[in-house]
This record gives C-alpha cells, sequence and structure tokens, in this order.
C-alpha cells in the first residue's frame, strides 16, 4: 500500500485530504458533544457546586475532597456493590440465556430467521415503556407474574417484588436481563454462524460429543464474540440509569441504588453537583480501564496452525483458529 | 433417511420448533402484556385472576389515543428520521477511515477507547454543558438541534459496527479500483458504500431507534409542545396526579411500534450488519 | 394497583392563599392605574406608602412561563389565567411553557444558560436548586401584600431571608381519606382521631381474605413518604433536627405495629401517593393518605367516602401539618419583563373572585388568608384539607431539606420493609441529621 503513495505523489496528497474529509466529522462530533461535556464535568468533580453556584457558574474549587468523601460515603459503596452485582449477574445471565437461544435458533431457515428477528423487539423498546410494563407485571396485587409463580407453585402468595429491599434488586435484574437477551442472541448468532460445519462434522467423526463439541469448538472460536459482549455489557452497567429509575428509583431504602442513580439522587435531590460529578467521573474511569481492556486483547494476532495429531481436540481448534484468521 | 412415519431427525426438528415458539411467546410476554393492557377497562383490568386477553378490546380509545397524540409521534418521527441521516453522515465516512485508511494503530486504538467508554455518561449529566452551548447557538426549539442530540445515542456505537464492517471488505475490490485509476472519492461512493449496505441499514435501523426512545434531550431543548417527541408526552402522562393504566399503555404499545416494525421490516439488514459486528477482528 | 412511575415523582402541591383587600387594592391601583382602567377588586387608596409597584410597561411585552401542569384540569385553570392578564394587558404576551414534574433539572439548565422564564411556577420543595435565577419578591411586593399571604406557603418559598414565591392559586396538603361503606360494615362510627383509634380500626378493617388492608401510606423512596410521616411527628413535638427524640419512636413504633399486624400492606415501601389512591379505589384498602387532588377522581369513582384530619397521639394535641404545592416567582430578566411577570402575581391577587374560582379548578386549598377563611363553608368536600392547611407549615431544614428528607426515607423505608429496628434506624437518622448544616 504504502508503495503505491511512493509511486503516486499526487494521489497521496489526495488521499490525505480524503481521510481527513471521512475522519473530520467524527472526531468534530466526539470532541463537540461528548469531549466538552466529558471535560465539564471532569473539572466539575474537583468542585463543590451547588445548584445556585452552577446557576451562577461560581463554584468553589475542592480538589480531590469529593473523591476523599465517596471513599467514606457508605451509600457509595453500596451502589459500588450494587452496580457491580447488576454487571456481573446481568451480563453472565444475558450471556448464557442468549447462547442457549442462538444455539437453539442455529439454522438458516427462514422459521428461524423469523423468530430471531422477532425476539429483537425487548431490546428496541424505550426503557420507560419497559420499565413500567414490568412494574405492572410486578404488582403487588394484581401482576400477572405473581399469579403465574403462585399458580406454578414456586410462590406460596402475591409477593410486592419492588417493594422489598431484599427482593427489588433481583427483580430489576430480571427486567435489565430480560432486554439485553435479544441483543446477545444476534451476537453470538452471527458468531455461531461464522463457524464453519467442517468443525463440528471432523469432531463428530473423532467421537467427540455435543458437549465436548461446545466446550472444544465454539466457545473457544467465540472468544472475540464474548469478549465484545462483556465489554459492551460492563460499560452498559455502569451507566445503568434508566430502567432502575423508573422502577424503583434506587429504593426502597437505597437497595437498589447504583451508580447513575445516585449520581442523579447526589445531583438534583441533594443539591451536590460537584459530588454528583465524582461519581460520574468514578463511572469514566471504571469505563475508560474496561474499553482499554477490551481493545489490548482484541488486538490482531498472528495464529500459527499446528500440526494436526490424531485424537487431540485441541487439533480442531488449532484448524478452526486458522480458518478464523483468513475469513 | 426417511422411514415410515416421522423419522428421528423430523421428530427432533419438530421439538426445536416447539421449543422456539415457546422462547418466542415468553420472550415476548410482556410485550403482548402490554398492548392487551391498553386495550382493557379499568374493571378488567385490576381483576384477580388477570384477563389473558382483553375481554372487550376498547379500540376506540386506542384510536383516540393515537389521534390526540399524533402530533407528538409526528415530532418523534421527524426528529429520528433527521437523527438518522445525521448519524449516518458522520458514522458511515468515518468508520471508513477508522477501517481502510491504514491510520496508525495508536490513533485507533485511542479513538476506539475513548468511542466505547464516552458512552458511560448518563444522558442527564451531558445535559447542562450541551445546553448551554446550544443556547449561545441559538439553536433551541429545532427539529436539528434534537437531530443531532439524537444521534448521539448511536454515534458510538455506529462507528464501531460500520468500521468492524466495513474491514470486512475485501481490499482486493479497491486495489483492483486503484489499478483502474480511480480516486479515492470514487471508491469510497461506487465500491464502499455499496459494499458496506447492510452494515449501512443496520446502523440505521438502531439510529432510528435509539433517537425515538430518547427523552432527556426532547425535554430540555424544547420550549414547547410544537416538537416535542412523544416520549416527553408519556412522561408527562406519569407526571400527573391520578393514574391512567390504559392511556399509559397505550402510549407505550406506541411507542413501541417502531421497533415492532423494524424488526419485520428489516430482518435481512439486522443479520446481516450484525454478523460484521459480532466477528470482531 | 401498580404506581406507575416516571421516577421524578415526589409529592403534591399546596393550597392557596388570598391577599388582603387593602393590601392588594394598595399596591394594585397606584402600579396599575397608568396603564389600565381600575383593579378588578376593592379600590381604596395606597395605605403602605412603599414605592414597590410592578408597574406593567406600554410597549409589547412577551413573557415565558414555566410550570409542569399537564393535566386537563389543571391546564385549564393556568391558561384560564393567563388569558384573563393578557385581557387586561392586551400589549402582554404569555407564552407557555411545560414539563413533566418536578422540572427542575430543566429549569436548572434554562437558569444556568442565562434563560431563566419570566413567570416560573415551580415545586418550592426545590427552591434551593433553582432560586439562583429568581428576583425577591420583595423588589415588587410591599411586605403587607405578601402578609395577604397564609405563613407556611411563604415560609416555604423563603431562602437565605429572601422571599422568593407567593403560592398564588393555593397548595395543598394530606389528609386521612377513608372508605365510609367499609367502616360501616366494621362497625366503625367515626374515623380516628387518635393513634390508638387508628391502630385499632386499620386492624378491624383488615381481611386478608378479601386481600383488603385497613391503612395505607407512601412508603417509597420520595418526598411524599416524609410528607406523611411529618404530621406524626410534628402533631407530637418533634422537630425535623431530632429524630431520635420520644415523637419519632413513637411514630415509627406506631407503624411498625401496624405493619407486623398486618393491617398496612409490606407492598408500601414502593408506594407513591397515586398507588395509595389506586388500591384504595380498587378496594383493597380502607384508609389512606391522601390530597384534595384525588377528589374528583373519587367523586366518580361511586365510592362513599370522607375525609379526616390525620390522627393526633392523644386527644387534644394541635395537628401541625405540612404544605405543598407551587411558588409563584419571577424570573430574573429586563426590569421591564420583572416587572411584568411581577403583575401577572399581582393581578391574580388581587382578582379574589379569578381567584377561588381557579383555585378550586386546580383541586388547591387557598393561600390567600381572607379566601382561607371562608373556602371550608363554601367547599366542604375540601372543609378538612383546607381547615389543615389554614395551620400548615413549612417544610425547611436551611438549605438541605431534600437532603434531611432523602435520608428520612431511607429510615422509612428500612423501619418498614423490617430490615431496621426503630432504634437502629432513628439512631442512624440521628447521626446524619446532625451532619447536615441546616
Amino acid at each position: 500500500m504504502m508503495a503505491k503513495n511512493r509511486k503516486i505523489p499526487g494521489a497521496l496528497r489526495a488521499l490525505i485530504t480524503f481521510r481527513t474529509l471521512c475522519l473530520a466529522p467524527a472526531v468534530l462530533y466526539l470532541l463537540l458533544l461528548f469531549g466538552y461535556p466529558t471535560v465539564f464535568n471532569i473539572k466539575l468533580g474537583f468542585e463543590q457546586e451547588d445548584a445556585a453556584q452552577f446557576i451562577l457558574h461560581s463554584p468553589t474549587f475542592n480538589g480531590l475532597a469529593n473523591y476523599q468523601q465517596l471513599i467514606h460515603d457508605s451509600v457509595f459503596l453500596h451502589a459500588l456493590g450494587n452496580t457491580a452485582i447488576f454487571g456481573v449477574v446481568t451480563v453472565s445471565l444475558q450471556f448464557v440465556i442468549g447462547f442457549g437461544i442462538a444455539t437453539l435458533l442455529n439454522k438458516t431457515s427462514p422459521f428461524y430467521t423469523v423468530i430471531r428477528s422477532a425476539l429483537l423487539v425487548p431490546w428496541l423498546l424505550p426503557l420507560i415503556v419497559t420499565g413500567n410494563v414490568w412494574i405492572w407485571m410486578l404488582d403487588g396485587f394484581y401482576g400477572v407474574l405473581n399469579y403465574v409463580l403462585v399458580n406454578l407453585h414456586v410462590t406460596s402468595h402475591y409477593v410486592a417484588w419492588l417493594s422489598s429491599p431484599h427482593l427489588a434488586l433481583g427483580a430489576v435484574i430480571v427486567a435489565n436481563t430480560w432486554l439485553g437477551i435479544p441483543f446477545n442472541v444476534m451476537i453470538i448468532s452471527a458468531g455461531l454462524r461464522s463457524i464453519p460445519d467442517s468443525l463440528y462434522e471432523a469432531a463428530a467423526i473423532d467421537g467427540a460429543g455435543s458437549f465436548r463439541r461446545m466446550t472444544a469448538i465454539t466457545l473457544p472460536l467465540l472468544k472475540d464474540v464474548t469478549g465484545t459482549l462483556v465489554l459492551l455489557g460492563a460499560v452498559y452497567s455502569l451507566k445503568l440509569f434508566d430502567i432502575v429509575w423508573v422502577m424503583t428509583q434506587g429504593g426502597p431504602a437505597n437497595a437498589t441504588q447504583v451508580l447513575g442513580t445516585l449520581e442523579y439522587q447526589d445531583t438534583f435531590t441533594a443539591n451536590e453537583y460537584g459530588y454528583g460529578a465524582a461519581i460520574a467521573n468514578v463511572m469514566l474511569v471504571l469505563s475508560c480501564a474496561f474499553a482499554v481492556l477490551y481493545v489490548y486483547l482484541s488486538r490482531r494476532r498472528k495464529v500459527k496452525s499446528q500440526v494436526r495429531r490424531p485424537g487431540n481436540a485441541r487439533s480442531w481448534l488449532k484448524e478452526g483458529t486458522e480458518v478464523d484468521a483468513h475469513a | 433417511m426417511r422411514s415410515g412415519g416421522l423419522s428421528r431427525r423430523a421428530r427432533r426438528e419438530a421439538a426445536r420448533r416447539a421449543a422456539a415458539l415457546i422462547l418466542l411467546a415468553v420472550m415476548l410476554f410482556p410485550v403482548y402484556w402490554m398492548v392487551i393492557s391498553a386495550l382493557k377497562t379499568d374493571k378488567t383490568l385490576f381483576t384477580n385472576p388477570p384477563y389473558f386477553y382483553p375481554p372487550s378490546p376498547q379500540w376506540s380509545f386506542f384510536w383516540g389515543t393515537v389521534e390526540a397524540y399524533a402530533h407528538p409521534l409526528l415530532n418523534s418521527a421527524i426528529i429520528s428520521l433527521s437523527a438518522t441521516i445525521f448519524a449516518l453522515l458522520i458514522c458511515v465516512p468515518g468508520a471508513y477511515a477508522l477501517a481502510k485508511m491504514n491510520l496508525p494503530d495508536a490513533l485507533v486504538n485511542v479513538m476506539l477507547v475513548v468511542i466505547l467508554a464516552v458512552q458511560v455518561f448518563p444522558t442527564i449529566m451531558l445535559v447542562p454543558p450541551l445546553y448551554q452551548m446550544a443556547t449561545q447557538a441559538q439553536a433551541l426549539n429545532h427539529y436539528w438541534t434534537l437531530a443531532i442530540l439524537d444521534s448521539m445515542y448511536s454515534v458510538p456505537f455506529g462507528l464501531l459496527v460500520l468500521r468492524t464492517f466495513m474491514l470486512g471488505i475485501p481490499d482486493s475490490l479497491r486495489e483492483a479500483a486503484m489499478v483502474d485509476g480511480a480516486t479515492e472519492a470514487r471508491i469510497f461512493f461506487r465500491i464502499i458504500i455499496p459494499n458496506a449496505k447492510p452494515g449501512i441499514a443496520t446502523v440505521m435501523i438502531f439510529a432510528f431507534l435509539f433517537a425515538w426512545g430518547d427523552f432527556v434531550f426532547g425535554l430540555t431543548f424544547t420550549n414547547n409542545s410544537g416538537i416535542q417527541p412523544i416520549t416527553v408526552s408519556l412522561y408527562d402522562v406519569l407526571g400527573q396526579n391520578t393514574q391512567s393504566w390504559e392511556l399509559l399503555m397505550a402510549l407505550g404499545t406506541l411507542l413501541a411500534i417502531p421497533a415492532v416494525l423494524a424488526v419485520l421490516g428489516a430482518q435481512r439488514a439486522l443479520r446481516q450488519g450484525v454478523a460484521g459486528f459480532g466477528v470482531e477482528r | 394497583m401498580p404506581k406507575i412511575r416516571s421516577g421524578l415523582r415526589s409529592e403534591r402541591r399546596d393550597g392557596r392563599r388570598f391577599l388582603g383587600i387593602a393590601a392588594v387594592a394598595a399596591a394594585g391601583i397606584i402600579g396599575l392605574a397608568a396603564c389600565s382602567s381600575g383593579a378588578s377588586s376593592g379600590g381604596a387608596s395606597s395605605s403602605s406608602g412603599q414605592a414597590i409597584q410592578p408597574a406593567v410597561g406600554k410597549g409589547a411585552i412577551t413573557l415565558t412561563e414555566y410550570d409542569y401542569y399537564t393535566s386537563s384540569y389543571e391546564e385549564g385553570a393556568i391558561e384560564t389565567a393567563i388569558s384573563a392578564f393578557e385581557k387586561k394587558y392586551p400589549n402582554v404576551k404569555i407564552e407557555r411553557e411545560t414539563a413533566p414534574y418536578p422540572a427542575v433539572t430543566k429549569l436548572v439548565a434554562l437558569e444556568s444558560a442565562g434563560n431563566t422564564p419570566n413567570i416560573v411556577i415551580a415545586d418550592q420543595d426545590y427552591l434551593s436548586q433553582y432560586y439562583a435565577g429568581l428576583v425577591p419578591l420583595t423588589t415588587f411586593f410591599t411586605p403587607s401584600f405578601i402578609n395577604e399571604y397564609l405563613p407556611g406557603g411563604t415560609e416555604s418559598a423563603t431562602l437565605n431571608g429572601q422571599e422568593y414565591g407567593l403560592q398564588v392559586l393555593g397548595g395543598n396538603d394530606t389528609a386521612l381519606i377513608y372508605n365510609k361503606t367499609d367502616f360501616a360494615k366494621a362497625g366503625i362510627t367515626e374515623p380516628p382521631s387518635t393513634w390508638e383509634q387508628l391502630e385499632a380500626d386499620a386492624a378491624k378493617l383488615t381481611d386478608p381474605k378479601e386481600n383488603r388492608y385497613g391503612f395505607a401510606l407512601s412508603g417509597s423512596q420520595q418526598e411524599g413518604s416524609t410528607w406523611q410521616l411529618e404530621p406524626f411527628v410534628w402533631s407530637d413535638g418533634g422537630t425535623l433536627s431530632n429524630p431520635g427524640g420520644a415523637p419519632w419512636h413513637q411514630a415509627m413504633d406506631l407503624w411498625t405495629q401496624m405493619i407486623q399486624a398486618g393491617s398496612i400492606p409490606k407492598a408500601v415501601t414502593g408506594w407513591e401517593q397515586t398507588d395509595e389512591e389506586s388500591h384504595f379505589l380498587t378496594g383493597n384498602v380502607a384508609m389512606q393518605l391522601n390530597g384534595p387532588w384525588e377528589i374528583q377522581q373519587l367523586q366518580q369513582s361511586g365510592i362513599q367516602w370522607g375525609v379526616a384530619p390525620y390522627p393526633t397521639k392523644s386527644a387534644g394535641q394541635t395537628l401541625s401539618v405540612p404544605i405543598g404545592g407551587e411558588a409563584w416567582s419571577v424570573g430574573r430578566s429586563t426590569p421591564e419583563k420583572e416587572a411584568a411577570s411581577a403583575a401577572f402575581i399581582q393581578f391574580l391577587t388581587n382578582d379574589t373572585a379569578l381567584n377561588e374560582q381557579l383555585t378550586n379548578a386546580m383541586g388547591y386549598l387557598p393561600a390567600l388568608k381572607s379566601e382561607s377563611a371562608s373556602y371550608a363553608t363554601k367547599y366542604p368536600a375540601y372543609a378538612v384539607f383546607a381547615d389543615e392547611f389554614k395551620n400548615g407549615k413549612a417544610r425547611v431544614y436551611g438549605q438541605n431539606y431534600l437532603k434531611v428528607s432523602t435520608d428520612i426515607q431511607v429510615m422509612i423505608g428500612n423501619v418498614l420493609s423490617g430490615s431496621q429496628s426503630v432504634n437502629q434506624a432513628l439512631t442512624t437518622l440521628q447521626g446524619q441529621v446532625s451532619a447536615i448544616p441546616g
């Protein structure tokens, strides 16, 4: 490629111009619409500012005081823990269930295609709609979920799920998982379809059962997909706000407080804009950490193919990796 | 391979299909519940045991809701469509640059990290500085302001998806065109874009749907109901003193329609577009 | 019935106040005589002698008005008010802007960009957030004018010694709403007036087989819960700054006993006032704490309902109820627009007939003293609410009321759900409140 450019110096100049033209809008866009507010909030995290000061643009510089306070804030630590629980449980459940569904629907006939598409609806609904539908279904007096659970003898009486500090978190996690499963199914399906059937056939000939085929072939080859899903899931869990706020507002008694809702509450109810921004900055740091990790782990790797040894399960894997590198 | 009657394979397939249908029913049950709740009357809404179908569907109420909220619906449509166009204007060239133009790895990595990380801020946090910017630019209360803001939900995502997708377009096509003397611009328009159509379609759909679901920008950056989207109307209903569960579910159904339409009408595009995204290289 | 959540809710608003005629005339006539022909109420001579008057200029003026009145009856009222004012001052045009309740984040964004609306009608609970863009009303009105309003609302809108808003079309409060039919069936002749009676009645009214509970309150993590606890605590002599004191213990003990006895559904830790109402309407709850905004729905429901004041711990204690509602304020702007905005407030204060009509249309209680005097007789359905409102108190804790309230809400949630004992929760609360400057 570089050789071409040396041969055509005029085209090189043209290349730079066109490249800039293509990239410039995106860069400008990100700087202006994301960059400026980010810088604004980073700065705000080092200030003490209530709404009045915010309005009058007269903050008080506070140094690291907000962050020092955060470390000792039990509600913040609790929210951090909740966010972590949310993240881990949601991402794992979504992946496991998504994997199961994707495997079940992993056929090319129109029947399965339509079903895969129809399954996208939960993910595409506005969150305020999802939240309120789940509230209605979880209602302690008239909720259909209670009716079903009692009649299936899973529970013995109606439960007000969102009113209980012990159960509310679980209930919101269920709603959150539900709405993210379709996205997982979508991505995993695409990943599954890129695995050549020949690998499975070779493994079957060698006597591997379906479970072994899954662990030795499917899962390793889905590493990229899994990585993407985990990263996106982590970032999404960090910024979780809408579904929790609609369903429980962080209550009852802070039981479902997560970083996003706490940031909102501390800013707009407790009137501490600087403190809220500090929480948001913690979210930003964590998010960057995940993003850096992801980019590091998914940088292009050269894969050596190995000599295939008979009876060696990993040999199918290597062959698959080789295929992957060329695909 | 078939013997008399259903073979084992056919039986397995039938079981598989049945399982798929049950799965669909379970996953979409909340949506079904919402729609029938919109059609129930007060009396049939609060019953134990609940009705699993609306006994006397209140279609007139539903259509009345559609009529009453036609203007916000139209606003939402205009805003979402404009946001989609704007997102494409940013994402398609940007993804191309990130994918194909041999930028230094470090730069691409930095951009990727940035694109991923900036999505973490809850939208409400971005509002005050953006609002100040918009006020200074005299940009309040315009459709295109909301379009640009709503595109923020999908541009980072779109850049990532399209970049991955474009990485999959073989270099050979480009090289052949260059040998033929095509300029970069021609290659972009004549080769890249047609080959990236599924990915572009995917981004279009997501951009529309994410913009459709926006509430925060639609609320803050408009002064009056003239251009407010329907999500704000939904919050208006919620903020009132008395509950109207039927109205809420009816509005929720209206809000869900684009999602259903997208799924019905754009399956192939969704599927193909995602194929490029899922398998990251 | 489930609560529809916007997640942006708090408790409801307040009743209304009357302006004294003299102050109205004094402030109004002098200021407005230059531009309009006669105020619509009383017409005496100026007695205040102070020069502060809102005077509407002659040229075309456009004002922006900001509120969260999105229900049809509220919109009807505010738009009637605006039309009446525009009719009186044809050169003034008011553009109305609404946002869903509580609309504070948008208001703060507007103010921080220098775009404060001219007339701001917002929840006074949040005043500490948005006052920086407002003009103190003493710039326009004499103390006697302001004194025409009941003190509770005025105090709610006072911050740093400055008065920022008036409850022009009134405000609201809460009281005990009960189902008369259920009472009759249980053999209860009168609504409870003491805590003991409340506990006993609630137990009598509870019927697990029918899925009916005797009593409901708001226990979720939003302002409405604190708002309902305050009457219990305050009437017994408790204060916000001393949650470790006996009144708090006894109030929380009462609630705990009732919920443990099964008279209050466990679901209340997730309920706001709208949930109480919806379960009252479906017959699942026989008594609830709610406000006058429910009256229209109650009247249409076919239920035989009654209203009673909050029970006090012992008979004869003075009831002390917190008030809610909006403060009508003037936003910083050009002197001309500020004056015109103040004139809007003054116009609605002077025109007592219109004021009362609109207050009633809003489902509010009058904040104007003279109106308040006769409101209970004129509108018997609102009598209990109006009487409570007359002596209603402001919810203040320096600039940090909402912060304190959040801690209280968490305490309520912990106690009602059984996660913490009353002692534990109140000790924690005392520690938290002591650390908050007020």
